[in-house]
């Protein structure tokens, strides 16, 4: 059989490899929008690039699982666009309970969720946004994203949308 | 120098407080008297440590602009602690530290340290405060 050669141009190459690397994550059963999306963040910056050649190098699930949670943590980092902040003083006193917040309020939304959905697998179908994804979003104080929330609200019947620090300031009563 | 604490920076200590990697006690008496170091950086001794400071190096090697910050046996944890900064134009921007349990970890928080730091360069960021 033939072999086809190589490129020697590097932007060529590094094209090549993300396309593989997309097809083994459609193999593997990761979501078209996920991989679309990934192969388009990574064309534009290498340390997505660099995460999704560390996924095909991998074999243990886990760790691919922490992989594909970084390159969607980053696509949605990176598709925020503008520069803003909130225009908040959010002081240190105040980081506690905004925590705790914070964990109160995605303890909130995956009742909800389980209770239309049933599971985070549907709700990665519904949304495509990968399960590992899902996972670490609802297991981790960070304040959600936009991107995130808006998926979540478009597939499921949530109460509300919170992406703000006011949002989390304040006693959870 | 000054100090940006980035919107990952924040969302960091958020999950290191939670994952009770560090206590808050552990910020004010070892991580921040640390990081304010940077607004004479590079003067302070301690930028010629090794193991408090050193160059960010990724899976494709050095990374531009890229310094971490490090903490060895801290916290109730008694965690390996590395805080990612980029050094631009005369400001240190703090970004999301983790806790350094594998070299594998490390270079997935590295590749994620990458992209902050193009997106800090586009002006793609989000600023919550100053040190």
């Amino acid at each position: 059989m033939q072999t086809a050669p190589k490129t020697d141009n590097p932007e060529s190459r590094r094209l090549m490899n993300l396309y593989r690397v997309a097809y083994e994550m459609d193999r593997q059963g990761l979501p078209e929008e996920f991989i679309v999306a990934a192969v388009e963040t990574a064309q534009d910056y290498l340390g997505v690039y660099d995460l999704m050649m560390m996924w095909r190098e991998e074999s243990e699930e886990g760790e691919r699982d922490e992989i594909v949670a970084d390159i969607q943590d980053v696509i949605d980092a990176c598709s925020e666009g503008e520069p803003h902040g909130e225009g908040v003083t959010i002081r240190l006193d105040d980081l506690d309970q905004i925590g705790q917040n914070i964990r109160a309020f995605k303890n909130e939304l995956l009742r909800q969720v389980e209770d239309e959905c049933g599971t985070l697998t549907e709700l990665s179908e519904r949304t495509g946004i990968p399960l590992p994804s899902l996972s670490r979003f609802f297991n981790s104080s960070s304040k959600p994203r936009l991107a995130t929330m808006l998926k979540i609200k478009e597939a499921v019947e949530v109460d509300e949308v919170k992406v703000a620090w006011e949002d989390f300031k304040g006693r959870n009563d | 120098m000054d100090i940006v604490i980035t919107r990952e920076a924040l969302n960091s200590y958020l999950n290191l407080l939670h994952g009770h990697h560090i206590s808050r006690s552990t910020y004010e008496t070892f991580l921040r008297p640390d990081i304010l170091l940077l607004h004479d950086y590079p003067d302070p001794v301690e930028f010629d440590r090794s193991r408090f400071w050193s160059p960010a190096k990724g899976r494709r090697g050095r990374i531009q602009n890229g310094f971490k910050m490090k903490w060895h046996n801290i916290g109730p944890g008694r965690v390996q602690l590395r805080l990612p900064v980029a050094v631009i134009d005369d400001t240190a921007y703090l970004s999301e530290a983790y806790v350094k349990d594998s070299r594998k970890k490390e270079l997935r928080e590295l590749a994620r340290f990458d992209v902050h730091i193009e997106r800090i360069r586009r002006g793609n960021y989000t600023e919550e405060g100053r040190l």
